[in-house]
C-alpha cells in the first residue's frame, strides 16, 4: 500500500506527546469528537487498521516511528468483545513484545521510562461488548432507546437471526437510520459523533471522556 | 625523493582480479569462516545451508566521525539491506563506510570516493577533511564490523596526521623492491603536502595492518598514492586489494551517479565466459527484456564490447538496450566478482522501470544467495521497497532487512525493520523511506 495522507492514519511521525490508537476509522472519528470538545489539539488519534493490529502496529511501526522518543502517553482503546479479560490479556501481550510498559489493568497508566500507557476496554473493564454498547448506554433512558430496542424485538419476533455479538450494532444502526433535525439519517457511529448526535454529558461517557483527559 | 608509484594498468587490473577470484574461490582463503565454493549455494541447495553460517557476513557495522556520521551503530543486517532516508541523512557515507571497512588497508580509497560522488580530485592542501566529521581531522574515523555471533570482522581506525620523512621511508621500504608488484614501475614524484592519511586495521586476531597516502605530483599531475596498495577502480564501480591488505573477499561499489564503463564490464564479462557463466547472464537479463537471448564479447573498434542477440539481423550493443538493461548487466557481473564479499549499490533502482523491479530483486536475491554475496544498497523508492518485499516473500526468504537512517536527538541514527516489520508496515502504508 502506498503511503500517502489519509485521514487517521499513521505516516510513521509520531506528531505530539499524546498518542490515542484505536481499531477503525470509526472508532477514530469518535474518539476525535471527544477530543475536540476537550479542546485537546496536542492528541494524535491514529487507526492501526483492526484488533488484530495492534500488536504489529506497535512492534513494527510506532516503536520504530520518527520522534518515537517524543512520545510521553500512549493510549489504547480496544472493544472488549466477549472477554475483557482476554482483551486486556491480548494488549499486555502486544506492549511487552514491543517493549512498552503495560498496564496491569485498564484505565490505569502505567509508565516505564518516557512513557506513559493507558488502556481503556469498552464498554467498561468489566463487560463483554465495544463502543456501541457505550454509545447505547448513553442513551439508554431516552425514548428513542426504547423505540430502538421495541423496533430490535420486533425483527427477532419476526424470525430475524440477529447474532449477539451485532445486537449492539444493530441498535445503534437503527438508532442513527432515522436522523433529526439538521442530522443526515444513516450516519455512521464516528459521523455521529462528528455531528454531534451523542450527548457526551451523558454519564456512560465521563469514564472515556476522563481517559481522554488525562492522555 | 624517489618512491615507488604503483601503476594501475588495464594489465594490473586483469592479473589482480584473477588471483583475486582464485581466492575467493579456494577452499582454503583464510577470510571465510567456512569457504565458498563455486554452485555451493545454487538450487535448492540454498534451502538447506543457513547462508549467514556459510558466509563471512556483517552482522553489525560501527561508524565513527565519518563524513555526517559522528556515531551510529546499524544492527541486525542481514543478507540483504536496503538503506533508506531522507537526503543527507548519511546513505551513502553508509555505504562507503562499509566499503573502506570492507577493503581496509587502501588509502587512495578516500580520493576515489570523492570522485565516485561526482567530485573530480580533492584539493590537496584539504586532503581529504571531506572524510572526517565536521571536516575536523583531530577527530579519528573508527569502523568496526561484527559477525555472527558477536565475532570480530575487525576495526579500522582511519587518521589524518602531519607527514614525517620516516612515515615515507617506512613506507618506501615496504614496497619491497626486490619483488615488485606486477604493473608497477619507478618514477620521480614529488610529495605536494606535508599531511598524510593513515590507515590502521586490526583483524579479528589483533593483527594489525598499516598504509599510509600523501599527495604527490608525479609527470606534471597530481595524484594520491596507496604508497603500499594496489587497486583497481573503473567510472562507476571499484574493486580494491592491496599486496599488504589482510586477505579478503573482493567487494564492489556500484555507484548512482556513474555508470560501470564498459571496460570495466568487459573485463567482468570476460571472466564469467570464462566460468561459463555468460548463458546464465544472459537469462538474467531476459528479466528487464525478454528479447535476449544472448551475450558476446565483440572485440570491434574503436572498443571491445558487450552485445547481445536479441534476434535482428546482427547483435546490439547492450548499451542500446537501455540503462535498466546495462545496470542489471553491471549487477550480475558485480555478483560474480564479489563472490564470498559484499556488493554496495547506490540507488538501486535507477535505470529500471518499477515494472521489473520484483523481478529483478528476485534476480538480485539469487544472485546473491549463488554467490555468497552480502548486499548493502541505497533507495528513495517506496516501489523498490515494496517489490523487494514482494520477491523475498515469494521466495520464502525473510534475509531483507531495511534500515532507515534518521536524524534523533540532532544525530544521525539508523533504525532497522526486520523482514517481519517491513511487511506490515508495507502493509499498514506507513512511510519508512
Amino acid at each position: 500500500m502506498t503511503p500517502g495522507r489519509r485521514p487517521f492514519h499513521f505516516d510513521a511521525r509520531v506528531e505530539h506527546a499524546s498518542l490515542l490508537l484505536v481499531e477503525g476509522i470509526e472508532d477514530a472519528r469518535f474518539f476525535t469528537a471527544i477530543a475536540h470538545r476537550l479542546n485537546r489539539t496536542d492528541l494524535q488519534i491514529v487507526t492501526v487498521g483492526g484488533k488484530d493490529n495492534f500488536r504489529p502496529f506497535l512492534a513494527s511501526t510506532l516503536s520504530k516511528s520518527d520522534n518515537f522518543s517524543r512520545l510521553r502517553r500512549l493510549g489504547i482503546v480496544r472493544d472488549a468483545d466477549r472477554s475483557p479479560q482476554g482483551t486486556l490479556q491480548s494488549l499486555q501481550g502486544a506492549l511487552v513484545h514491543a517493549g512498552f510498559p503495560a498496564p496491569s489493568q485498564a484505565w490505569t497508566p502505567k509508565q516505564a521510562g518516557h512513557l506513559t500507557v493507558s488502556l481503556a476496554i469498552l464498554p467498561d473493564s468489566s463487560s463483554p461488548g465495544n463502543l456501541e454498547d457505550l454509545c447505547l448506554r448513553s442513551i439508554e433512558n431516552s425514548s428513542e432507546h426504547t423505540c430502538v430496542e421495541q423496533y430490535v424485538e420486533c425483527r427477532v419476533n419476526v424470525g430475524e437471526q440477529i447474532a449477539s455479538n451485532r445486537l449492539a450494532k444493530s441498535r445503534v444502526h437503527t438508532y442513527l437510520a432515522v436522523g433529526r433535525d439538521s442530522v443526515e439519517p444513516g450516519l455512521r457511529l464516528g459521523e455521529a459523533a462528528e455531528a454531534g448526535v451523542w450527548n457526551w454529558n451523558a454519564p456512560a461517557f465521563q469514564p472515556i471522556i476522563d481517559f481522554l483527559s488525562n492522555l | 625523493m624517489i618512491i615507488r608509484r604503483q601503476e594501475f594498468g588495464a594489465s594490473a587490473e586483469s592479473a589482480e582480479v584473477a588471483e583475486r577470484e582464485q581466492r575467493a574461490c579456494s577452499s582454503s582463503d583464510p577470510f571465510l569462516d567456512v569457504a565458498i565454493l563455486p554452485g555451493q549455494f545454487e538450487g535448492d541447495k540454498c534451502n538447506k545451508v543457513r547462508w549467514d553460517q556459510v558466509c563471512s557476513m556483517y552482522t553489525s557495522f560501527s561508524i565513527k566521525n565519518f563524513r555526517c556520521i559522528e556515531d551510529l551503530t546499524i544492527e541486525p543486517l542481514a543478507r540483504v539491506n536496503l538503506i533508506v532516508g531522507k537526503n543527507n541523512m548519511g546513505k551513502t557515507a553508509l555505504l562507503e563506510a562499509l566499503w573502506l571497512h570492507s577493503g581496509p588497508n587502501l588509502p587512495g580509497l578516500g580520493d576515489r570516493l570523492a570522485r565516485f560522488r561526482g567530485i573530480p580530485g580533492q584539493d590537496p592542501g584539504r586532503l581529504m577533511h571531506d572524510l572526517f566529521y565536521d571536516f575536523d581531522p583531530n577527530r579519528t574515523i573508527v569502523l568496526s564490523a561484527k559477525g555472527n555471533d558477536e565475532v570480530d570482522k575487525g576495526t579500522l581506525n582511519i587518521k589524518l596526521k602531519k607527514r614525517d620523512e620516516s612515515l615515507l621511508t617506512t613506507v618506501t621500504a615496504s614496497d619491497s623492491p626486490s619483488d615488485p608488484p606486477r604493473g608497477s614501475q619507478e618514477s620521480d614524484v614529488s610529495a605536494i603536502s606535508d599531511t598524510a592519511i593513515t590507515l590502521d586495521y586490526t583483524d579479528a586476531k589483533g593483527k594489525n595492518y598499516r598504509s599510509s597516502g600523501w599527495w604527490v605530483r608525479s609527470e606534471g599531475q597530481t595524484v594520491q598514492l596507496g604508497t603500499n596498495a594496489r587497486m583497481t577502480f573503473t567510472n562507476e564501480g571499484m574493486a580494491g586489494q592491496a599486496a599488504t591488505m589482510p586477505p579478503r573477499p573482493s567487494n564492489v561499489f556500484l555507484g548512482a551517479r556513474q555508470r560501470t564503463g564498459p571496460d570495466e564490464d568487459v573485463r567482468r564479462f570476460g571472466n564469467a565466459e570464462l566460468e561459463g557463466y555468460a548463458d546464465h547472464l544472459a537469462s538474467c537479463l531476459e528479466r528487464v527484456d525478454s528479447r535476449i537471448q544472448r551475450l558476446l564479447t565483440i572485440a570491434a573498434p574503436p572498443t571491445p564490447m558487450i552485445y547481445a542477440d536479441v534476434g535482428l539481423t546482427r547483435p546490439v550493443p547492450v548499451g542500446f538496450l537501455g540503462d535498466g538493461v546495462s545496470r542489471l548487466l553491471s549487477l550480475a557481473l558485480a555478483f560474480h566478482e564479489s563472490r564470498g564479499g559484499m556488493i554496495f549499490i547506490d540507488e538501486v533502482e535507477n535505470g529500471l522501470h518499477y515494472s521489473v523491479l520484483e523481478d529483478v530483486w528476485r534476480e538480485l536475491s539469487r544472485l546473491s544467495t549463488e554467490f555468497g554475496v552480502q548486499i548493502f544498497a541505497t533507495t528513495h523508492s517506496h516501489e523498490c521497497m515494496a517489490s523487494a518485499r514482494e520477491a523475498f516473500a515469494s521466495m520464502g526468504d525473510e534475509t531483507l532487512c531495511i534500515h532507515r537512517l534518521s536524524l534523533q536527538d540532532g544525530r544521525i541514527a539508523a533504525t532497522t525493520y526486520s523482514f517481519e516489520d517491513l511487511t506490515f508496515t508495507l502493509d499498514y502504508g506507513a512511510e519508512m523511506r
